[in-house]
């Protein structure tokens, strides 16, 4: 939908990180990653599994506190403030989970009710209408009586988007919407992603690893690995670059600076080690 | 063992922590309308209370029945067996009935919320209702616990009368007593402190079993391996905790009180 | 937020200043409730001074519009700000109420008797 870049640096930056540093058991897991997203951009986050790309977005969603740097969210440096301060920049963002996160006791209409009847004063009535239009703008009309339990997996993670975007968010956080997805679902849940941040201006991180949806979805991309930023910049900048990490990665290549194992010496080392 | 005790004093940590969030969500939140969902309270209080009555009745009624026999088994070589109705009743009252009406639901309904919390939180649940800014204290826990508490000394009430029901079929069809010879003989060697031990004990047994349940299943984290294992180690937990608690109220009630 | 209501020629006009979003849309929802309560045949919302609108805003509006339905009572907007309009476009709502691009052209559609 969006392949060229928003370079408009004239809208405000919502989510700034600085120089992040985190580890875990003294394994750099984050290292050193700055990024900066403005006001309606889809930023993704792209890089193999276990590079971090998960721990990054737990740190933005202030569920980790970094060892050193910082991280502004709307204007403001959460890793230092209060819980009752944060309480009130979480209202303004929405998180859509890796395996949707839904509440397996309560039905996808109650799912989706639950942040407005936990933090508005909204009546009944007006609740079950805003439910009704957040489910028809994932295409499950009609599916608000289900259970988690009688839906597929792509349905779940569309009413886990429903759910994010009931507070009528700012800025939304995804890690990996469309992976477990078919191609066809995988097509849908981008053009959900499209829709609804482009139409309702909504900021967008999305962490994933499927080269389909980054052209799809995003106006703008960090690649890391091994916990490192190594690529920035938009999709046809992707596409240019001519570093070989991030070539091998949009090309699938087995072959290539990111290894598959040990290498040789280390695996040999780890063999005999104990001998 | 250096490690089995850093492990202990972790887990006494949490839990410590837990128990005080959760009893700050029961009191002071009340106030500051962050209380627990009065619904979700209700739910709990059914599933635990209401559901699990036919069990306890179950098995606390054939306890009865099993303390009479063997009692009488020795009272009727002395002739003594008219006091079975006291034997039965002091033993329901003080100590039997709360206690296996707590070790039934820890069973039941302590191990079904281990399991409930674990799978939230290895399904990123919890993580979802903390992102949403809902506690899951005040979401899941504390309704929880407080249904415990409450619900604990109902049952145990319950399985008093109904433990002393079973001793009372075995005093009328096996030593021929009448109903009123074992109520008579029951209620001469009462006082209220027995009826009242009893009911205290059930209390501090339900808050036991329903955060131990609650704390197991909060800190799981991993897989379903995990999940069976939080379920597991509430069970043998709460069994353990009833009982060594169990002997403490008891001496503190017959010693000091 | 901030509210006034008046009649013109038999049109109840509420005219709301502020943003309509989560916190206040309680608050609008009562005032239209106090003009949906008299029967009002045609109610007039005038969101000329109104920057924001959010998903509890539309369900506000709509809950209203149901609730007139059962009267036959008509509702209007007017005088929607660019960014209010498109809110009401994503939802596809712009094809289901009557919008006006200010007061005066409403007050003239709604007062004009029907042929
Ligand atoms: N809580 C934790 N404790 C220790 N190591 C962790 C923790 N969370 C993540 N890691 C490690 O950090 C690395 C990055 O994980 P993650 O961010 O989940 O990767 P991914 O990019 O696949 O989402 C992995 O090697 C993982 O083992
Ligand atoms: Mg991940």
């Amino acid at each position: 939908m969006s392949t060229t870049a928003i370079s408009n640096s004239n809208l405000p930056v919502h989510i700034e990180v600085k120089n992040l540093v985190r580890a875990f058991d003294g394994r750099r897991v984050l290292d050193n990653i700055s990024l900066k997203v403005h006001k309606g951009e889809t930023m993704v986050i792209l890089g193999g599994s276990g590079c971090g790309k998960s721990t990054l977005l737990r740190h933005l969603i202030g569920s980790l506190k970094p060892d050193a740097g910082e991280i502004w969210l709307l204007g403001k440096e959460i890793t230092r403030m209060q819980d009752q301060e944060f309480a009130e920049i979480r209202k303004k963002f929405g998180m859509l989970f890796q395996g949707g996160a839904l509440l397996n006791s309560m039905s996808v209409g109650e799912n989706v009710a639950l942040p407005l009847e936990e933090h508005t004063n909204l009546s009944p009535e007006i609740i079950d209408i805003m439910v009704k239009m957040k489910t028809g703008m994932v295409g499950l009309t009609g599916f608000e009586h289900l259970m988690p339990s009688q839906i597929s997996g792509g349905m779940k993670k569309r009413v886990a988007l429903a759910r994010a975007i009931a507070m009528d968010p700012e800025i939304i956080f995804f890690d990996e919407p469309t992976a477990g997805l078919d191609p066809v679902m995988t097509a849908v849940v981008d053009l959900l992603i499209n829709n609804l941040c482009k139409k309702l201006g909504i900021t967008a991180v999305v962490v994933t690893h499927d080269m389909a949806s980054v052209n799809r979805i995003a106006d703008h991309i960090a690649m890391i690995h091994k916990g490192k930023l190594v690529f920035e910049g938009s999709v046809p900048q992707i596409h240019a670059s001519t570093d070989p990490l991030v070539r091998q990665f949009i090309n699938g290549e087995a072959d290539g600076p990111i290894s598959f194992q040990q290498s040789g010496d280390d695996y040999l080392k780890s063999l005999f080690a104990s001998t | 063992m250096k490690d089995s005790i850093d492990q202990f004093l972790l887990h006494l940590g949490d839990y410590t922590i837990l128990l005080g969030q959760s009893f700050r969500c029961c009191t002071v939140d009340i106030f500051r309308r962050q209380g627990p969902r009065m619904a979700h309270v209700l739910e709990q209080m059914n599933e635990i209370g209401v559901n699990s009555m036919g069990i306890v009745c179950l098995v606390v009624f054939f306890v009865g029945l099993v303390i009479a026999m063997q009692t009488s088994y020795e009272m009727t070589k002395f002739g003594t067996e008219m006091y079975v109705g006291r034997v039965v009743g002091l033993t329901m009252f003080r100590e039997l009935g709360p206690l296996i009406a707590t070790i039934v639901l820890g069973g039941r309904c302590g191990a079904a919320i281990a399991a409930e919390i674990g799978t939230m939180k290895v399904n990123e649940e919890v993580e979802a209702l903390r992102v949403m800014g809902i506690s899951p204290i005040r979401f899941l826990v504390a309704p929880r616990i407080l249904a415990f508490t409450i619900m604990a000394p109902v049952l145990a009430v319950i399985s008093d009368y109904v433990g002393i029901i079973g001793g009372l079929v075995l005093a009328i069809t096996e030593l021929h007593l009448t109903y009123w010879q074992f109520v008579e003989n029951m209620m001469s060697g009462m006082i209220v402190k027995d009826f009242v031990s009893g009911i205290a004990k059930s209390v501090v047994f339900g808050l036991l079993v329903g955060s131990i349940a609650c704390h197991f299943g909060y800190r799981t984290e991993g897989g379903a391996d995990a999940v069976g294992r939080a379920t597991t180690m509430s069970v043998v937990t709460s069994i353990v905790m009833i009982i060594v608690s169990d002997a403490a109220l008891t001496a503190v009630f017959v010693y000091i009180l | 937020m901030a509210y006034s209501t008046r009649i013109v020629d038999s049109v109840a006009i509420l005219e709301l200043d502020g943003e309509v979003d989560l916190y206040h849309s309680p608050r609008v929802r009562e005032e239209i409730g106090k003009l949906i309560s008299k029967k009002n045949p045609t109610i007039l919302i005038n969101f000329q001074k109104v920057s924001y609108i959010d998903s509890s805003g539309l369900a506000t509006i709509i809950d209203a519009f149901q609730k007139m339905r059962a009267y036959k009572g008509r509702l209007a907007l007017a005088a929607l700000s660019k960014p209010v309009l498109s809110v009401f476009e994503v939802a596809r709502l712009n094809q289901y109420f009557q919008i006006f691009e200010n007061e005066g052209a409403a007050l003239g559609a709604l007062t004009t008797p029907k042929a």
